[in-house]
């Protein structure tokens, strides 16, 4: 017997699975109405998403109470004719951290690059919908793109520091400001790199090159560049992906340590990364957000059927 | 069971590797190790090749050992000596007109007889180039002449009995020559003609105790001195009357000043070539050189002294092929080549002498050239005296020493120059005798008698293969292979003194129209042709390719930018002889006639492009954001708008900086005189205007960026989007009338200076110049620049660009501080092979460059590449000749130009790409 009929079965019990909606997700077209979904929700939610249709997300009551730094209203947004993101609303709460998961390819990325408008870049790309940034629009018609940026910092999944010195990686956002003053650039360097708890082992090789860190290093330069520039809200995409536990481990403190002071953002694979160091968790499947709610309740006694499979691994 | 067999794919892998694929690996990689050795080895075959070709040209000359024979009339010291092209036989002639002909193998003599008996020969003169003698006698008249060797062929089966039996290479004398039976089974029948022609009275009751003649096209020039001072030249032309075929003859006397009563009787006599100058010389070195180019009013030209060692006498003075260049020995050994230059005139003495000077002499020759007159000059010329050579002069030429050519401790006995080349050979007192090539000063072989013995007499053979001379006792000859000696590094890649110029120069003119042409194969100006073509070429092709690069990379949408880089590219498959062709015929006569257009664009369509820029700014954000689609459209736009532009300001331009007319205003030199001081065209200010309005604008931004921008910021900080944009159209004019006025102060104070820009990179206008090729050739190379930049910087990684941009920077920050630096490597080998290819372009340049090659930058001239030069001339070059290898070393240093700059480029790129690796 090989592997392959092994695993048969334990497929055939679960309702229709991710390969089979992959195809049909895209067929909706913008402006397609939207379909109420009854309530009570039942497991047959991600068939419903699966058949096209419409669903609202869950989210929790306890988020209500939450002020939020960035508003998420009726987002949806298309790569070309492919609908990536469907409906979104959610509020991210200021000064906490809010993790995003889901499986691969369920629009996290997409999401969260979307709230700095990094998505521009991409050519053929549709949205609809709004965010606000601390009440400001995000997508409104004659929003400088630029400043926005400006009030966002944004860690990437891969580490990407520039091909400079560490200093100059730091205070990146400085310079194209314009900053020239060398005491706010070392002061600002420094107190970033400790933010990012990278400066006692930089402190002595501040111009050495930026690619000369380790991965994790590199990692947490690239937080301590985002941090330097004073963010609104920080954007984390994976951004503990590619590095070893004990370099995660130190970015997860790093977290814990920069919440309150900052609203982070952050999209993770990894399940007890978000119940450790997030405070609100968003399940996000096939474009849509289905549950968002405190962490400790998503993992513990989620709404939705869905998310608990996927949160105890149980899930495609 | 069946399911058993199936694996998770339904199909079973072959785990083990086909030979058929190890065959095709194993081909696909000897095919690629063989095509890679092969392209390496074709490199260095090239290369050898070229090397073998030139090598030559810096192997040295040799001399065979001596044939030495003995000599008839020994004792005596011949006046002249010769041999026949085959070194064969010898001829002298001695003071008492006997001709003695003689073999060189054993000395033998064929011939001895006396051409003259009466009247008795009293001066005589040989000119090896033509074959030409003159000869002048007691009674005051003188016959023309010719002494040269015939031959002539016969096949053996015709000779006489006595001649057939002969052997391959074996010499019997017959009938007062030579007969040789030759390789080819012919006879050979050498013998030494005379011809003479009638006498002629040349003057009156006194013997000729000096003569020399000198032949022109269709005329005769004598200059005869009789043995009591009267010093005539005598201008005979013939003409022919097609009709009856009868040839008169029409003489032209002219008596020149001479004093006898102060002076001796002259050792030496010697009429130019083109008998327009006459030099007379003592033995004391003293010589007066009379201007006879109106016969009617001969001048003495000036006087001066040939032997400035003291104690020196001079003792030969011969004329080099084309009779220019006079070349003297002395009794201190010094051997130096003299001709006549034409510097500008520097003042004018009180008794109506030009003071001339000329420049770049070395100390010690200008020290001695500063003529006692010059003591009178104004004081601001004395003040030069160290730096320049002055000499006071009737004609205003000037004959300067260009050339020692040899210095030794005997005094020179004899001198004898070449017939065909500016080979110059000279005997010593010490027995020995060198050959020289005068215009590099290469020393080509040295010779010496058995026993010290001075050779009295001494010649080079016809074909410029050997040496012949004469001792009181014996005759010599050797045969020299003089190599290539035209050339030595430092007359391809130095400063030559080349007859006629003022001063040592770099020149290329390979082909002359006589036989006499000096050739002149300074390699430097092609070099700098080839420079110029480039650093022209780059100055406007690799900023339009590297910004257009950015441009489509950074900011424009990948589809649009899917359409332009083919489009881009597809101007690479333009031949570069189409190219060529329009710059040549189309793009040249145009811009002739819109130079000051042409020199606005350079600012106007920027100025257009820069001004759209902000205007667009001010639009409303949303219609800004609405069309901008149409931004790159309207961008496209600003260039012919620009050019229109440039084209209404052109004329203007014209009227206020270039007086009305900038061909006129680029050729105009200020000769000092008030009335050329006030002229329109004096004002240098246009031509700075062109240098210093890019650099201003570059100082006013500077300054901008560095302190306005900051004091303004905090300000800007709390405005509005419309009154930002506002303020910054605002800063730009301002900025822009701050560029014009500070080029103009520039300009202005520059020229009030007195320093002009004509004379540097502007200067007189020549249709085919740098600025159409460097237009054309810059076009050339935008496609290859492009791609490259282009990919290089497409290659930088997304990523990046992603951090710059979530950080809050613009495009152009994002482009400036992370993804140019990035692709630093890239843009570099990018611009390293734009480089390259402009350094080897050949057609472009052969048809738009003029192929002039002159060694100045101005951008209005035309130039000569090393590849054009070679396209142009390789075709006709005498196989092997001088020409023909330098040619090929032409190749060489072209080849290693672009060997360095494309293992510059690789090397840096290499480096550069290390660092992207880490990316
Ligand atoms: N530039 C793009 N053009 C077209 N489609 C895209 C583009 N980027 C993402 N997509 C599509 O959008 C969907 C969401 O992608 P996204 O990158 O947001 O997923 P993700 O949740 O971040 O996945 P992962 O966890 O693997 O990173 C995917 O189906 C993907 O194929
Ligand atoms: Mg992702």
């Amino acid at each position: 017997m090989t592997r392959m009929t092994h695993k048969m079965p334990s497929k055939q019990d679960q309702p229709p699975t991710g390969h089979a909606v992959e195809g049909t997700a895209s067929a909706e077209q913008p402006g397609a109405s939207p379909v109420a979904i009854p309530e009570p929700v039942s497991n047959n939610r991600l068939a419903a998403i699966a058949r096209g249709e419409n669903v609202t997300s869950l989210t929790h009551d306890a988020l209500k109470k939450e002020v939020p730094v960035v508003e998420v209203k009726n987002f949806n947004l298309w790569y070309g004719a492919k609908k990536a993101l469907f409906d979104i609303n959610m509020l991210i709460p200021k000064g906490k951290v809010t993790a995003l998961i889901g499986p691969s390819g369920c629009g996290k990325s997409t999401l969260l690059r979307s709230v700095n408008r990094l998505n521009d870049l991409i050519d053929n790309i549709q949205i609809k919908g709004d965010m606000l940034l601390n009440d400001d629009s995000i997508y409104g018609p004659g929003v400088d793109v630029i400043e926005l940026r400006k009030r966002m910092g944004m860690v990437f999944q891969k580490s990407n520091p520039f091909p400079m010195s560490i200093f100059e990686n730091v205070v990146y956002s400085l310079r194209i400001d314009g900053e020239r003053n060398r005491r706010t650039l070392e002061d600002v360097c420094e107190r970033s790199l400790r933010g990012a708890a990278l400066w006692e082992e930089v402190k002595d090789r501040l111009h050495e090159s930026g690619l000369s860190l380790s991965g994790g290093q590199q990692q947490r330069l690239c937080i301590a560049r985002a941090i330097a520039a004073e963010p609104e809200v920080l954007l984390m995409d994976e951004p503990c992906s590619a590095l070893d536990p004990i370099a995660t481990g130190k970015i997860e403190d790093l977290i814990q340590a920069l919440s309150g002071e900052y609203s982070i953002l952050i999209v993770t694979h990894n399940m007890q990364q978000a119940s450790r160091s997030s405070d609100f968790t968003a399940f996000m499947y096939l474009g849509r957000v289905i549950e968002y709610g405190p962490t400790l309740d998503i993992f513990t006694k989620p709404l939705c059927r869905e998310t608990e499979d996927y949160v105890t691994g149980r899930f495609g | 069971m069946n399911k058993d067999q199936t694996s998770f794919t339904g199909r079973t892998r072959e785990r083990k590797t086909k030979r058929s694929v190890h065959f095709f690996d194993l081909v696909a990689r000897t095919t690629i190790t063989i095509g890679g050795l092969m392209t390496v080895v074709a490199v260095f075959t090239v290369c050898i090749f070229l090397v073998w070709v030139v090598l030559p040209l810096f192997t040295s000359a040799s001399a065979s050992a001596p044939q030495r024979s003995a000599v008839a009339l020994a004792g005596e010291r011949p006046l002249f000596i010769g041999s026949d092209e085959y070194r064969r036989l010898g001829w002298a002639l001695y003071p008492d007109s006997t001709l003695n002909v003689f073999r060189l193998d054993n000395g033998k003599t064929i011939v001895n007889r006396k051409l003259f008996e009466s009247p008795k020969m009293t001066a005589a003169v040989y000119s090896t180039q033509f074959a030409d003698a003159a000869f002048g006698f007691e009674d005051g008249s003188v016959r023309l002449g010719r002494i040269s060797f015939g031959t002539s062929f016969i096949e053996s089966a015709d000779a006489e009995p006595g001649l057939r039996e002969l052997k391959t290479g074996e010499v019997v004398e017959h009938n007062g020559g030579l007969v040789e039976k030759v390789p080819s089974g012919q006879l050979r029948e050498l013998a030494l003609s005379v011809k003479l022609e009638e006498a002629v009275p040349a003057i009156e009751g006194t013997p000729v105790a000096r003569i020399d003649a000198a032949r022109g096209s269709n005329n005769m020039v004598f200059a005869v001195l009789g043995q009591d001072g009267q010093l005539v030249i005598e201008n005979v032309r013939a003409r022919r009357n097609i009709m009856t075929g009868k040839t008169t003859f029409t003489k032209q006397t002219a008596r020149l000043p001479f004093d006898k009563s102060t002076h001796r009787l002259p050792m030496f006599l010697r009429l130019a070539g083109l008998g327009d100058n006459v030099f007379v010389a003592w033995e004391d070195g003293t010589l007066v050189r009379y201007d006879t180019r109106n016969l009617a009013a001969p001048v003495v030209a000036e006087e001066m002294d040939l032997v400035p060692e003291p104690g020196g006498s001079l003792t030969a003075l011969e004329f080099l092929i084309g009779k220019a260049t006079l070349v003297s020995g002395d009794s201190v050994g010094n051997v130096r080549a003299w001709f006549r230059v034409k510097p500008e005139p520097v003042a004018t003495l009180d008794d109506g002498k030009q003071v001339i000077a000329t420049r770049d002499l070395p100390a010690s020759v200008a020290s001695r050239l500063v003529h006692p007159s010059a003591q009178t000059l104004p004081q601001h010329l004395r003040d030069r005296a160290k730096e320049l050579a002055f000499m006071p002069s009737n004609d205003g030429s000037m004959l300067v020493p260009a050339h020692l050519i040899h210095t030794g401790k005997a005094g020179v006995v004899a001198l004898a120059s070449s017939a065909r080349t500016r080979l110059l050979a000279a005997s010593y007192a010490d027995g020995s005798a060198s050959l020289h090539q005068v215009t590099s000063e290469k020393h080509l072989a040295t010779v010496s008698s058995d026993n010290a013995a001075p050779f009295t007499s001494i010649a080079i053979t016809p074909k410029d293969d050997g040496l012949v001379a004469v001792t009181a006792a014996s005759a010599y000859s050797w045969a020299v292979d003089v190599g290539y000696p035209e050339t030595t590094t430092l007359s391809l890649l130095g400063k030559v003194w080349y007859e006629g110029y003022e001063k040592p120069e770099h020149i290329w003119q390979s082909v002359g129209g006589t036989d006499d042409f000096e050739p002149k194969l300074g390699l430097v100006p092609l070099i700098f042709g080839t420079l110029k073509a480039t650093i022209y070429s780059l100055m406007f092709g690799v900023p339009i390719a590297l910004l257009a690069a950015i441009y489509t990379s950074e900011f424009l949408s990948p589809r649009a930018r899917g359409q332009i880089k083919p489009a881009i590219e597809m101007m690479a498959s333009l031949p570069s002889v189409v190219l060529g062709f329009i710059a040549a015929l189309v793009i040249a006569p145009a811009v002739e006639g819109v130079v000051p257009a042409l020199l606005c664009a350079l600012i106007c369509v920027p100025l257009v492009f820069l001004i759209g820029a902000y205007v667009w700014q001010l639009l409303p954000y949303k219609i800004a954001l609405g069309y901008g689609h149409a931004r790159f459209p309207l961008m496209v736009l600003a260039f012919p708008l620009g050019l229109w532009l440039s084209y209404i300001v052109g004329p203007w331009v014209e009227h206020w900086f270039f007086a009305g007319n900038i061909k006129l205003w680029l050729n105009w030199a200020p000769s000092g005189t008030p009335a050329d001081l006030d002229s329109a065209y004096h004002s240098a200010v246009g031509g700075w205007m062109l240098l210093f309005v890019p650099l201003s604008a570059a100082l006013v931004g500077f300054a901008i960026m560095q302190f306005l921008n900051p004091m303004i910021r905090p300000l800007a900080s709390t405005w509005d989007r419309k009154r930002a944009a506002l303020m910054d159209v605002v800063k730009f004019l301002a900025a822009a009338a701050a560029t014009l006025v500070l080029a103009l102060f520039f300009s202005a104070a520059l020229s009030a200076i007195g320093f002009d820009a004509r004379g540097s990179f502007i200067d007189t206008y020549v249709q085919r110049n740098a600025m159409v090729v460097g237009l054309i050739m810059g076009f050339a190379i935008i496609p290859i620049v492009y791609t490259i930049s282009d990919d290089a910087l497409n290659s930088v990684p997304r990523h990046l660009r992603s951090a710059s941009l979530g950080a809050g920077a613009t495009q152009w920050q994002t482009t400036i501080r992370i993804i140019v630096p990035t692709a630093m490597s890239g843009l570099f080998s990018a611009v390293m092979i734009g480089i390259g290819r402009a350094v080897g372009e050949t057609m472009i340049v052969l048809m738009a460059a003029g192929n002039t090659a002159v060694l100045e930058w101005n951008i209005f001239s035309g130039f000569r590449t090393l590849s054009a030069n070679i396209a142009v001339e390789l075709p006709e070059a005498v196989k092997n000749s001088t020409h023909f290898r330098t040619l090929f070393l032409a190749a060489l240093v072209l080849f290693a130009m672009t060997f360095v700059l494309n293992t510059i480029a690789e090397m840096v790129r290499l480096r550069f790409r290390k660092r992207a690796f880490q990316l």
